[in-house]
């Protein structure tokens, strides 16, 4: 499974590679904002999953988020940020999230909110 | 100051501390700072503007800032290296982001933070009363200053 991470914090990447480990052959890459995060987009790409901050440097999450839904790319992207107010929750999935999931969390929600949003989107047999 | 923009930062701090830190801690009874000179060589600085405008420092010893990487991170972390940093800008931003959302207004943001390390100053927006949040754990102390005010938003025709 290739997982894309894309968060300027390197602590929050690690925090999410941990949780991560139980997954069975992932392959991670990682990115320090949306201008990184659409360059490995386009040149790593296709990823299973898309793991991403909003606000950073450079480009936020929201705008990696609409650049890589116009480019019609479907990879399943679970927003994880600070940003919990409704206007902003109903704004990232009218951009394409798949899930999302407010800062601070604990590894159970993060890992059920990954379960969640793969089985949701997983292609049917 | 309104206390409806201190309640926010008090939930935050203590949900912050108890969901992704897991260091006990004890809220001290916020007051009024008469100064900008901060008690701890650390601080991170978020911004905020919108509805909501000013800042948010997370102050705290380089011991403290040590050991509450190590309980963010889950690994021991023994020197205020650029992942110490990192994690201390991150807890930083989760208070701030945490709080801005039962803050007045639905479109108030946050910048990155910043951090500063050694003997330092604070040039808080002028005017603004800073509200100092102490807080103990069993690895020191650090406080969280917020200076904030309601900005008028001009009305669109």
């Amino acid at each position: 499974m290739k997982i894309l991470l894309v968060d300027d914090s390197s602590t929050m990447r690690n925090i999410w590679k941990k949780t991560l480990r139980n997954i069975d052959d992932v392959e991670i890459t990682e990115a320090e904002d949306g201008v990184q995060g659409l360059a490995a987009v386009d040149e790593s790409g296709p990823f299973d999953l898309i793991l991403l901050d909003w606000n950073m440097p450079n480009m936020d999450g929201i705008t990696l988020l609409k650049k890589v839904r116009e480019k019609k790319i479907l990879t399943p992207v679970i927003m994880v940020t600070t940003e919990a107010e409704k206007t902003r929750i109903i704004e990232a999935i009218k951009a394409g999230a798949n899930n999302y999931l407010v800062k601070p969390f604990t590894p159970d929600a993060l890992q059920s909110k990954i379960q969640e949003t793969v089985k949701k989107t997983a292609a049917p047999a | 100051m309104d206390v409806n923009y201190i309640n926010p930062f008090l939930n935050s701090i203590r949900s912050v501390f108890d969901t992704m830190i897991q260091i006990p801690l004890t809220i001290g009874k916020p007051s009024l700072k008469k100064d900008a000179v901060p008690r701890y060589d650390i601080s991170s600085i978020i911004g905020l503007s919108g509805e909501v405008s000013g800042c948010v420092v997370l102050n705290l010893s380089e011991a403290l800032a040590m050991q509450l990487a190590s309980g963010l991170i889950g690994e021991e972390v023994t020197e205020i290296d650029e992942s110490c940093t990192d994690a201390i800008g991150e807890i930083a931003n989760m208070i701030a982001g945490a709080a801005k959302k039962d803050l007045p207004g639905e479109n108030n943001s946050i910048s990155v933070p910043s951090i500063i390390i050694g003997r330092h100053k604070i040039r808080y927006p002028r005017g603004l009363p800073i509200i100092s949040i102490p807080c103990d754990t069993s690895a020191g102390r650090l406080a969280v200053e917020v200076a904030l005010k309601h900005s008028r938003v001009a009305a669109t025709v």
